[in-house]
């Protein structure tokens, strides 16, 4: 996948388009959803050696549309 | 270790959460892709915040500026000198780093122009390595005598298992009173070079001021004395836990200015063991 790249995920309600951009050298995903909600900004970091995902900036009040919504990003580019 | 959304992260890592945090509010996620983070000229500073109980990670322009100066017109006076209406030559100043030993009293034995930053303006600017120029001088092949004009390589310095670290610096705010502009601007402080950067910089001998965990917290949270601010600005990180490599002479036109490049005519340095 080239920095700049957009796919669509489809969920049974909703829909998220995700774009793919590179900053600071990091791979950052911008997702837009189809039923108007606030759009996230997901990367996935690392805490104890182990990867996680987490909105930029921190929301917490998100946290588990950010674990749901990253595992939704990594399935897509597992099986594409 | 640091919490970012409820995770616990290594400081390292949370530095650059924070540092993306920061390049993606600036991101246009509709017209751009790939975003050069190097090419950002401010530097990443950490800043007391206000209540005093924890930084902020903020940018400053890198070069102190006074707050008399008026515009950037002075700014430029200030910077590279000028030449008034008489046809006077005006010195410039080089306010990037301030020296460790003049804090307080400049070199000519006034008040410094960092005196008052030092007393409440203290702050920590981040690094991953810094560059710094060898001089060589060839000897002449008829009398063995040094050449007077010397060859320069560029060497990249960092810390060993340190992937940030901090260098002391001092702060002011700066207005310009035409535009209303602020900036923050940072001078970041330098102390005698150690016995590794007394051959890197051997024009100078001079470092940044490498504070470790411990002194940095000291130097943007403690109540100091004059003593101790000069004490902490003076502190020589052991040469022994640094590591400098020669990059390629060409290093600020790269992408990875880091990448060690090997000069085959260049003495190696040496490592005190």
């Amino acid at each position: 996948m080239d920095a700049g790249d957009q796919f669509e995920i489809k969920l049974s309600d909703l829909t998220m388009t995700v774009g793919y951009h590179i900053i600071n050298n990091d791979e950052v995903f911008h997702i837009v959803f189809s039923d108007g909600r606030p759009k996230l900004v997901l990367h996935e970091a690392i805490a104890g050696g182990r990867p996680f995902w987490t909105s930029i900036p921190q929301a917490q009040h998100r946290l588990k549309e950010v674990e749901f919504f990253g595992a939704r990003i990594a399935e897509y580019l597992k099986n594409n | 270790m640091c919490y970012y959304n409820g995770q616990k992260v290594s400081r390292a890592e949370f530095i650059k959460l924070l540092q993306l945090e920061k390049a993606v509010k600036n991101y246009d996620f509709l017209n751009r892709a790939v975003h050069n983070g190097f090419a950002y000229s401010p530097v990443a500073v950490l800043q007391r915040n206000e209540a005093e109980t924890n930084f902020d990670i903020v940018q400053m322009e890198w070069g102190f500026l006074p707050i008399y100066l008026k515009d950037r017109d002075a700014v430029g006076k200030f910077r590279n000198g000028y030449k008034d209406a008489q046809g006077k030559w005006h010195i410039g100043y080089t306010t990037l780093n301030a020296k460790a030993e003049n804090l307080f009293i400049n070199e000519k034995g006034n008040a410094s122009l960092y005196a008052d930053a030092a007393k409440k303006r203290r702050c920590l600017l981040l690094s991953t390595g810094f560059y710094e120029w060898r001089h060589v001088f060839p000897l002449n092949k008829k009398t063995g005598q040094p050449l007077k004009t010397s060859l320069k390589y560029p060497y990249y310095i960092s810390l060993k298992d340190h992937e940030y670290f901090y260098m002391a610096g001092v702060w002011q705010e700066w207005t310009d009173k035409e535009t209303g502009e602020t900036v923050k601007t940072i001078a970041n402080i330098t102390a005698p070079a150690n016995t590794l950067m007394e051959q890197v910089h051997n024009s100078k001998k001079r470092m940044p001021t490498i504070l470790n965990d411990d002194l940095a917290y000291e130097w943007m949270f403690g109540d100091l004395s004059d003593e101790r601010i000069t004490e902490i600005a003076m502190t020589q990180y052991p040469a022994k836990e640094m590591d400098a490599c020669t990059i390629a002479k060409e290093f600020l036109s790269t992408l990875e200015p880091a990448t060690p490049f090997i000069y085959e005519d260049l003495p190696a340095i040496e490592y005190a063991i």
